[in-house]
């Protein structure tokens, strides 16, 4: 049974369960995410730029809502600054929401070494992530707390300034649901708004879950996560000049220097499948104070490499790997490849 | 006369009223050549009057908590300079809030802030608050192993290749024990700290209880946003309110801006390159009434203290006259 998923409010529907309150944002029933569930109707979107449309409350004028931004929206913001676009992969619960509300934070309290902050279009729903986060902190469970698929088509969106060359950049972040990406890598599943998100994407890192990769128990899987999403690039519409890296979140698991071995396997795996060693990055957003690792360690060197906007020329050569690489033949390439 | 119309920008509890009452009750108090005098009485006085009576008397100004605009035009004299004529109107911090956090904004507020001429941005150094970041908020509690096995969830961080150090690993997951013990004592008095956070104290994400660092630095951008034209970025002179309360850290206004608003120091410096900023630290009360009721003795215009990162002064208007300096205000004579 899905969780319900308490990142984002319930879309505009209908619901024929006659004790379901969740078009009142209360649960569902059924304890289902809405738009899993069979007895819940989402109302059609309507186009057009969502400011100019929203209806005017107490004689009050609507600004920008400062939450994640919609495919409408983004115009706006790509039209005043060359855009520097990133969708992140990886499984559910990889890290990826966090990662990025905690680099947003470290940029904003200004302990960045390399970068001071700008500006954003998206502080609400940074904000927002980072509250849900914080709230998870303090649960003794784990909770569901993660990118909804209603919000795959989302990005976040902030500036930032390089201290040594006073360069200004703006960068977006394609705030992508785990779920649609696991539905890619086990099904062939392309969620459109992935694909979409894909086609426009300069950098595509690869976040691998240190915590699993960490775990003896749980590292090969990891791993194959990693390469699985390598060898699936391929066969989707990209920037010919898109970027794909690897970034190893959560590096105070690790002992020393094993947190290398984990990203060689992906790297040779990429490089005798694909013909290019993608490059890597280890990352420590929130270690664990026992750990004496850095906060934030590795997220500076990071938005060094989100920052570039690639000039049009292929930065990697193209992977060789047939195409229509499906899910069956990723299981077979990795059997093979043990 | 020239008519300059000024916008004071804060959240609520930022200290614009208390400022204008303290900048009114110096102005009609006796003149000194140096300072700024009223050349006449407002139309309607009745305002400005209220709250410079409670600022004289060493009470706490009422601050305007509606919606209503309450006009404020001040035609000012000083030595040296052109007479000023100010158009400030106090609008509630709640306008402003309600912008950044519900994104909502009064006609009458938008106007104000679209044509004005300088921006007052009020931030009060008593009722400041700075986001917790998640990276010093107590590490997730890890869900416990439904198997049963007892597996401690720290056996879990093993490097890679590490299977002939468990021995090594079995000592260092003791002493990592004992090291847990302190931090939960630790954490559980940051996860009291934390609910006591306004942001943090409940489940629901309440974009109004966003600390002020947010919500000034969105107020500011927002602002940008709202002049159609670049090169009609107003002119942002910070004040950093109640500086009495942190006079004693020995920092600039805007050291303290920096160390204790970040985000908004760094909005500040953005917009710093497309207008002229200033941070000032004012303390338009001259210290707590509660500490220090004799204050009402001393003469008005010596009770104000403004610090700039220069020297500390006593003269309120100061904002006034960095504004001047940058219009290039031609002297008299």
């Amino acid at each position: 049974m899905d969780e319900p998923d308490d990142t984002v409010p319930t879309p505009a529907g209908t619901c024929t369960e006659p004790s379901c309150t969740v078009t009142a944002d209360g649960p569902c029933a059924k304890g289902h995410d809405p738009i899993d569930c069979d007895s819940f109707e989402l109302t059609p979107p309507s186009d057009g730029d969502p400011v100019e449309h929203a209806p005017k409350t107490d004689g009050r004028l609507p600004l920008p809502s400062g939450e994640a931004l919609r495919p409408v929206e983004l115009r706006t913001v790509l039209s005043r600054h060359p855009t520097a676009r990133t969708v992140p992969l990886g499984g559910v619960d990889a890290g990826k929401t966090t990662l990025f509300a905690v680099l947003f934070e470290m940029l904003t309290a200004d302990r960045l070494p390399t970068w001071t902050y700008s500006g954003s279009s998206t502080t609400l729903g940074f904000a927002r992530r980072s509250h849900l986060a914080a709230m998870r902190s303090k649960r003794k469970h784990a909770t569901t707390g993660r990118t909804s698929r209603l919000s795959g088509d989302r990005a976040l969106h902030f500036n930032a300034r390089r201290r040594t060359d006073d360069e200004f950049h703006s960068v977006l972040l394609a705030d992508v649901s785990g779920e649609h990406v696991d539905e890619l890598t086990a099904s062939g599943l392309r969620e459109p708004v992935l694909v979409d998100a894909l086609a426009d994407a300069h950098h595509l890192p690869i976040v691998i879950d240190g915590a699993l990769a960490a775990a003896p128990r749980t590292r090969e899987q990891a791993i194959r996560n990693a390469v699985d999403l390598i060898h699936l690039l391929p066969t989707l519409d990209l920037r010919d000049d898109a970027r794909i890296c690897i970034v190893l979140t959560k590096l105070d698991h690790f002992g020393e220097g094993h947190a290398d071995t984990v990203i060689e396997r992906v790297q040779d795996a990429a490089d005798r499948s694909l013909d290019f060693v993608p490059e890597a990055f280890q990352v420590a957003a929130r270690p664990d104070r026992g750990s004496g690792t850095e906060p934030g360690l590795g997220l500076d060197d990071l938005l060094n490499h989100l920052v570039q906007i690639p000039e049009g020329r292929s930065s990697s050569p193209s992977p060789a790997v047939p195409p229509a690489l499906d899910a069956r033949m990723l299981r077979d390439l990795w059997a093979g490849s043990r | 006369m020239s008519g300059t119309r000024i916008a004071m920008v804060g959240l609520p509890n930022a200290g614009k009223t208390t400022y204008v009452a303290a900048f009114w009750a110096t102005a009609r108090a006796t003149p000194r050549p140096d300072r700024h005098t009223i050349v006449s009485f407002p139309d309607d006085p009745t305002y400005l009057q209220a709250t410079a009576d409670a600022w004289f008397a060493g009470r706490p100004v009422d601050r305007n908590r509606s919606e209503s605009i309450q006009p404020i035009v001040l035609s000012l004299r000083r030595k040296g300079r052109a007479d000023l004529k100010l158009a400030i109107p106090d609008l509630s911090g709640e306008s402003f809030r309600d912008a950044a956090a519900d994104r909502r904004i009064l006609p009458e507020v938008a106007e104000v802030v679209t044509e004005c001429s300088l921006v007052l941005f009020f931030v009060s150094a008593a009722t400041a608050t700075t986001p917790v970041s998640l990276v010093d908020l107590p590490p997730e509690v890890e869900e416990e192993n439904e198997d049963g096995d007892g597996e401690d969830p720290n056996g879990d961080h093993q490097g890679v290749g590490d299977e002939e150090d468990s021995d090594e690993q079995h000592q260092d997951d003791t002493e990592h024990s004992d090291q847990e013990d302190d931090d939960e004592q630790a954490s559980d008095q940051e996860d009291h700290e934390a609910a006591d956070d306004p942001a943090h104290s409940s489940e629901e994400f309440d974009s109004k209880a966003l600390e002020t660092d947010i919500l000034n630095a969105e107020l500011l951008q927002l602002i940008a946003e709202l002049r159609d034209d670049l090169d009609a970025y107003p002119p942002v002179l910070v004040v950093v309110s109640a500086w009495d309360t942190v006079s004693d850290l020995g920092v600039t206004p805007y050291e303290w801006l920096r160390t204790n608003q970040p985000m908004f120091a760094q909005v500040v410096a953005e917009h710093g390159r497309s207008a002229a900023v200033e941070v000032m630290g004012i303390s338009a009360q001259g210290g707590d009434y509660s500490v220090d009721p004799d204050i009402t003795t001393v003469r008005p215009e010596e009770r104000p203290v403004v610090v700039t990162k220069e020297a500390t002064h006593q003269d309120i208007g100061l904002p006034f006259v960095w504004f001047e300096d940058l219009a290039g205000s031609e002297p008299d004579g």
